[in-house]
């Protein structure tokens, strides 16, 4: 795994875990943040 | 006074949706295209308003409550600087009058990756695009860079939570109407204007067009159906996807049926399918792209038009879209209000006829020569006014 995967995964645990179960719903916000990371 | 306010916006997003969904309605609905304009004409700055959204709430309800519009576009400033902010900087620039996207800065990607993104795309903008956009998320350990994106992820979080807070505010306070709910980019756009930047992505057009065209449908598996999915679960009478629309303008119809087309049509045909609506920005002239657009669904889009015209493009798509459009910013500014009252009263005689027709201005106001205050409120008397059925 490299170490923005590292990030990434991290930013599942310890932020989005806490607020959604469904593992769906998380992938999709991590898709959205990737969308406005590029969009700085 | 709360009851008042909820009838009026109640009469306003019944004006509006007759209008999108191609119905009769009382009287043609009167649209604020105005962003930034709103910052001067209170009185204030881009600088003073980008971090305190109280004020920003100020500036955009004293525009609807002076000049009286339905609905709008935008509930404050469209961006989240916060967050930008929060990221060490990115390409908005921000000290000036208006919020503009700084030129020439948006090449993060080379032609010879599109098989690295094609390979991977969620791998590739992670692990390539990403740190190599913003440094604060390429160098530091992981925990450290773990900490940059969380917090920058709580600024996002706090300023959409705020922007429906504001919306719901403009609704209960002035009665309008902003519809404005997700704000995806098409994928050939986001190309243009994140990945590949403008001279880039047209060179693409014509060197790689096969590959442009696969990067465009595997960011719209990847990003597109997911995220406007997780960010509007459902379709809401009062919340539509909001599009700007910015490469078509600059190709030719046979490359925008190459790169373009494929994949904006898919996207409106799987939403409009599932009851969404929309509002598109088409900015500049789409008038070469009117045979693609007349294959969209019917009465799901208010469409914007800036530079055509809007005679041609009622009677081309008038019976696919509402068409939004009007008055030229640049004769809200140079002209009196009475020659821009005439202005109006010819493109309403000529456009309202049948419905489907929203009046706004061409262009999205930002800055404070795009209208002259006493202009505006003239011409959104006389649309309020002398518009019914």
């Amino acid at each position: 795994m490299t170490e923005m995967e590292q990030v990434i995964q991290l930013f599942e645990e310890r932020v989005l875990a806490q607020e959604m179960d469904d593992p769906q719903q998380r992938d999709a916000i991590i898709r959205m943040l990737v969308f406005y990371l590029l969009s700085v | 006074m709360a009851d008042e306010m909820m009838a009026l916006y109640d009469e306003r997003m019944q004006r509006m949706t007759n209008a999108v969904e191609l119905k009769p309605t009382d009287r043609v609905p009167w649209f604020s295209l105005i962003d930034n304009w709103a910052l001067s004409y209170y009185g204030t700055t881009l600088a003073k308003a980008k971090n305190d959204m109280d004020l920003q709430y100020d500036v955009y309800s004293k525009v609807y409550r002076d000049f009286g519009f339905d609905a709008s576009a935008f509930p404050a400033i469209t961006f989240p600087l916060g967050f930008v902010d929060a990221l060490g900087g990115g390409i908005y620039q921000t000290d000036m009058e208006t919020l503009q996207i700084a030129t020439g800065q948006s090449e993060i990607m080379q032609a010879a990756e599109y098989d690295d993104l094609l390979a991977d795309p969620m791998g590739f903008m992670i692990n390539k695009l990403i740190p190599r956009k913003l440094p604060s998320l390429g160098q530091g350990s992981v925990e450290e860079r773990f900490g940059v994106l969380a917090n920058a992820f709580g600024t996002l979080m706090a300023w959409v939570g705020k922007m429906g807070e504001i919306t719901e505010k403009h609704k209960t306070e002035s009665g309008v109407f902003i519809p404005n709910a997700v704000v995806p980019f098409m994928p050939a756009d986001l190309i243009f204007d994140y990945l590949r930047d403008f001279k880039g992505t047209l060179e693409d057009v014509r060197r790689c067009p096969d590959k442009l065209a696969a990067a465009a449908m595997a960011i719209y598996q990847n990003i597109n159906v997911p995220v406007t999915h997780a960010m509007m679960r459902q379709p809401q009478p009062d919340k539509y996807i909001t599009l700007f629309l910015h490469m078509p303008p600059f190709i030719r119809p046979k490359d925008f049926e190459k790169v373009y087309w494929p994949t904006f049509k898919a996207f409106i045909e799987q939403f409009a399918g599932l009851g969404y609506k929309f509002m598109i920005l088409f900015e500049k002239n789409w008038e070469h792209l009117y045979d693609y657009l007349r294959e969209l669904p019917r009465g799901h889009i208010l469409g914007f038009f800036e530079e055509d015209d809007l005679r041609k493009t009622k009677a081309a798509l008038g019976n696919v879209m509402c068409i939004g459009g009007g008055i030229r910013t640049i004769d809200l500014y140079l002209k009196t209000p009475a020659q821009c009252v005439d202005i109006a009263k010819g493109l309403i005689e000529d456009l309202a006829p049948g419905g489907g027709f929203v009046f706004t201005t061409d262009r999205i106001m930002n800055s404070g020569t795009d209208g002259n205050p006493e202009c505006l409120k003239a011409v959104g008397d006389y649309v309020r006014e002398h518009t019914y059925y």
